[in-house]
């Protein structure tokens, strides 16, 4: 059995800010398995962005990893230099990011910028025109060769984001991130790139972790699914159990506030209401406790421990687990 | 996202004495703030440390640096250090005072470019590149045998050299925040152009322009004292740096201080004010990282 | 009775190109964001204008709440014409329609407090003299707020807080309408919920109409009791809310109500897949502008232009063969 795409064991990252160490990853346990897809959930503040940077390794000066395993099959990511971080980005793991607005160079033909991407291959340019026109057609780009010497202001929002996805997928990396790729686009153009992206994922085989704050997507692109609250994984595992039957009343409020849940016309949608906590001074239990329905006694004392259940692979909540 | 849990009306407090922390912890920002204070001190302070300036003693010329004399005396007998710090008066007032008028007239005129109509700007356009395109020697002959030789001259020369650049960035700032959605809120409420151009564009764009203002300070002593040098500035006697200059090369053969007395507090005054104005530059650098976002 | 908002035939119509590009290329010179919409809102009620990127939404709002100027057609209010006014008459119009807009925090003016914010309108309309103090205070609670948020400053704001911040100086000095531009763009599902409750909540303290402009059709349903959905610059369809989520008439209509995932993994997805991406303004295409992506295209539909009609009901499509409900 080969090793998984990522690894991520008990990580931590925290930031250095005026006011003290800002607790912004904590304990964060994530798997990649070689071609699942995976999604991670979470709303502002949860920490999806500071897990993708990183991953990437490409944290903020004032951020660092004070704990914790990082591995892309099978290589460890903290320990590596500089140089060979480099080498992997791109190569073996590549990243889409939300906004296809700014996510191409505008003053370089796509054409150029997806011929230039691929200098680690010591093949004749014209051999690299053929393989990006040939992704072009793959993402669904009408009419790629003459389009491939536009620029990107030529193109549509959703094309830009196809065409983001094609220069990342070139490669055949290991692992392929997409930080909410569709967010930025319309319900139409969203349910298209989903469509792409499970097509794409199906002949390239490559582990896919898909970020966004949109439920219904990722119930319906992903295996598996992780639902992050304040820089900790509340629950893990496969999307049937955590959808259909949540355990973590943050992911039970969270779906229950999805208007799209709610098919009945009220006047009274569910929200959660309170804020984020601090994460510089956290409370010293539950980090959800504040803001949780069902808070109870052990939840301010102690963060509950991730523990696995018949269905769930993480769950972090005393309300899961055997009295003690 | 966390609601901060600072209020508003400390935090601008902690914010400016933040960045001043940050700015006198550079080196190079504590050099150029020290070299300013030094040079205003002395300036503000001059009735107290040094004698009358204008006294003439002919029998005192040439003198070498004594105690009753610091930097020696000119061709005239007067104090070298007193003319030094009277004509550092000079020099940071009007260049300060040009400064200023330049940016109010320069700021004003860009905001008025930016938000009005096309014509008005393509207008305001013209009238900057023009003035830009003089050179700015000619422009103070030019200008000095319309006006005569002053200070007002300098100033004059001054608002015309620097006052189009200014007018330039405030041009492009307001442009591009002329169509942002707060902007356009304030229209929705009923704000008329004057309203959103004074509160809600000026105190955005002021201070980028604010900081290259600072750094070009020390071009403006330059302008003060090259002028006075040349005779189209300040007239005698009252002491400039660049004339306390201008004598000591008439007289280089006879006696060095005059020459380092005029160029020592420029070569000083412009150090410290570029020292300053960078370290207020990178303080101000939004992309300093201080959090997740 | 005059209705409280009537719009006819309204065209807004922006310039492109270059005059060169024109003579000797054939580019068109203008787009007409908005193509000629006709709509009507009746004290109390909301209307909700769904469409895509494209579709003219925005512009519209922005007709309707006299921001920009309008090229053809009629925009009228409470009876009166409010197109195209001058400066003066302009501002009044400015408290009676109220705008609030897409961006939460980018639609606050970063260097004012939320107090600064909230006493502008007053200032704006000459009316400081009232106690300003008692105002901010008075609008905080509306909004649920806390006074002491009144000193923080745009940057300081979750989404959620902005976005109230934005209702509250919306709603302050009373006005009849309020258009809302996209409002749960920009914050998390958790807190939509909160927005969308606090409008209903609003318009029935406050006696205010809204008209709400949105993509996101999962919240329509709790807010808007009638529905209009454009596509370039057109309406295609628009009725009661209830009655289009049912059973949408037109093609784009169903393909939009389709496109939205449930949270669910087992939810088996009716889909109606569109070809193609929306044309550009810039070349619209001939017949029924739908035409190209329309997975039930017909012949007549590439040649002729539908018009809106009305059906028995009211409901109003502008397809040749629009559908019927067995077909969902």
């Amino acid at each position: 059995m080969s090793a998984p795409a990522l690894a991520i064991e008990h990580l931590s990252v925290e930031y250095a800010t005026a006011a003290g160490p800002l607790h912004a990853l904590r304990d964060v346990g994530i798997e990649v398995a070689a071609g699942e897809i995976v999604g991670l959930v979470g709303e502002s503040g949860c920490g999806k962005s500071t897990l993708i940077q990183a991953i990437l390794r490409l944290l903020a000066p004032n951020a660092k990893i004070t704990a914790g395993r990082m591995a892309l099959a099978g290589v460890d990511l903290i320990g590596l230099d500089p140089e060979a971080m480099r080498k992997l980005r791109g190569d073996r793991m590549s990243v889409v990011f939300q906004d296809p607005m700014t996510a191409l160079n505008p003053v370089l033909t796509i054409g150029r910028q997806m011929v230039d991407i691929q200098y680690r291959r010591r093949e004749p340019r014209a051999q690299k025109r053929r393989r990006a026109i040939e992704m072009l057609k793959r993402v669904h780009i009408p009419d790629p060769e003459s389009r491939f010497d536009q620029y990107p202001h030529e193109f549509s929002g959703g094309m830009r984001q196809r065409i983001a996805i094609a220069m990342a997928l070139m490669a055949e990396p290991v692992l392929f991130i997409a930080d909410e790729p569709t967010t930025a686009l319309d319900a139409t153009l969203e349910v298209a790139t989903i469509e792409l992206l499970k097509a794409l994922q199906r002949e390239i085989g490559c582990a896919i972790l898909f970020v966004s704050h949109h439920l219904g997507v990722v119930a319906e692109l992903c295996d598996r699914v992780n639902v992050m609250y304040a820089g900790e994984v509340v629950e893990s595992g496969p999307v049937r159990p955590v959808f259909q039957r949540p355990q973590h009343p943050y992911t039970q409020r969270l779906l229950a506030c999805d208007p799209a849940r709610v098919h009945e016309r009220t006047r009274h949608l569910p929200t959660i209401p309170g804020d984020l906590p601090d994460l510089v001074a956290l409370p010293p239990g539950c980090v959800f406790a504040d803001r949780c329905p069902k808070v109870f006694e052990p939840c301010r004392r102690a963060p509950p421990p991730a523990v696995k259940t018949a269905e769930l692979e993480a769950l972090r909540c005393y309300l899961g687990q055997p009295a003690s | 996202m966390s609601a901060a849990a600072s209020t508003a009306k400390p935090a601008a407090a902690r914010r400016a004495k933040s960045a001043l922390r940050r700015v006198l912890s550079e080196p190079l920002g504590l050099l150029g703030s020290l070299l300013v204070l030094l040079a205003v001190l002395g300036a503000g302070f001059a009735g107290f440390l040094a004698p009358d300036p204008i006294a003439m003693a002919p029998i005192d010329r040439f003198l070498a640096p004594s105690m009753d004399h610091l930097l020696g005396t000119d061709n005239l007998g007067r104090d070298l250090f007193a003319r030094v710090l009277y004509g550092g008066r000079i020099a940071l007032v009007v260049s300060l005072g040009a400064t200023a008028a330049s940016l109010l007239l320069g700021v004003a005129a860009g905001l008025v470019a930016g938000y009005g109509p096309p014509w008005l700007d393509n207008l305001l356009l013209l009238i900057f590149d023009a003035l830009k395109s003089f050179p700015t020697v000619m422009l103070a002959l030019a200008l000095v045998t319309l006006l005569g030789p002053s200070e007002w001259a300098v100033v004059l020369v001054v608002i015309v050299a620097n006052a189009p650049s200014y007018a330039r960035m405030a041009r492009t700032q307001t442009m591009s925040l002329r169509h942002a959605q707060f902007v356009e809120a304030e229209r929705s409420l009923g704000a008329g152009a004057g309203r959103i151009i004074a509160s809600h564009i000026l105190p955005n764009i002021v201070g980028p322009i604010l900081i290259v203002a600072s750094m070009d300070i020390p071009v403006v002593i330059a302008i003060e004292a090259g002028m006075s040098f040349l005779g189209l500035g300040v007239r005698p006697p009252t002491p400039s740096w660049g004339t306390i200059l201008e004598s000591g090369f008439e007289y280089i053969q006879d006696s060095p201080w005059a020459v380092i007395a005029g160029g020592l507090p420029i070569i000083i005054t412009t150090l410290g004010f570029t020292f300053l104005g960078e370290a207020l530059r990178d303080t101000f650098d939004p992309k300093l990282a201080t959090g997740p976002r | 009775m005059n209705p409280l908002l009537a719009v006819e035939n309204l065209v807004v119509r922006f310039p492109v190109g270059s005059a060169i590009g024109h003579y000797f290329k054939g580019e068109p010179r203008s787009i007409d964001a908005v193509a000629g919409v006709s709509l009507t809102m009746e004290p109390g009620e909301t209307l909700a204008v769904v469409g895509e990127s494209g579709s003219g939404k925005t512009t519209l709002a922005r007709a309707i709440a006299g921001l920009i100027p309008v090229q053809e057609g009629a925009v009228r209010f409470e009876g009166r014409p409010v197109a195209n006014l001058g400066a003066a008459a302009r501002k009044a119009l400015h408290r009676q329609i109220a705008m609030i807009f897409q961006d939460p925090v980018g639609s606050l003016s970063p260097r004012f407090s939320v107090r600064g914010l909230l006493a502008e309108p007053f200032r704006i309309h000459g009316l400081a003299a009232r106690d300003l103090d008692a105002e901010v205070t008075r609008l905080l609670g509306l909004v649920g707020l806390p006074p002491a948020i009144a000193e923080r400053h745009p940057h300081q704001l979750s989404g959620g807080q902005a976005r109230r911040v934005g209702v509250a100086r919306a709603i302050a000095l009373s006005p009849k309408l309020v258009i809302a531009d996209e409002p749960t763009a920009g914050l998390d599902v958790s807190v939509q919920g909160e927005v969308l409750n606090l409008l209903n909540e609003l318009r029935e303290r406050l006696g205010l109409s809204m008209l709400i402009i949105t993509h996101n059709l999962s919240i329509l349903r709790h807010i808007a009791d009638r529905m209009a959905i454009m596509y370039l610059g057109r309406f295609v369809e628009a009725g009661e809310t209830t009655a289009i989520f049912a059973g949408p008439r037109h093609p784009y209509s169903l393909a939009l109500l389709s496109a939205n995932p449930e949270p669910d993994p087992d939810a088996r997805p009716r889909r109606i897949a569109l070809e193609g991406e929306v044309p550009s303004l810039l070349a619209r295409p001939a017949g029924c502008e739908f035409h190209g992506r329309c997975p039930f295209v017909q012949a007549r539909c590439r040649q002729e232009a539908p018009a809106l009609t009305a059906g028995p009901d009211g409901r109003l499509v502008a397809c040749h063969f629009p559908l019927e409900p067995a077909a969902n």
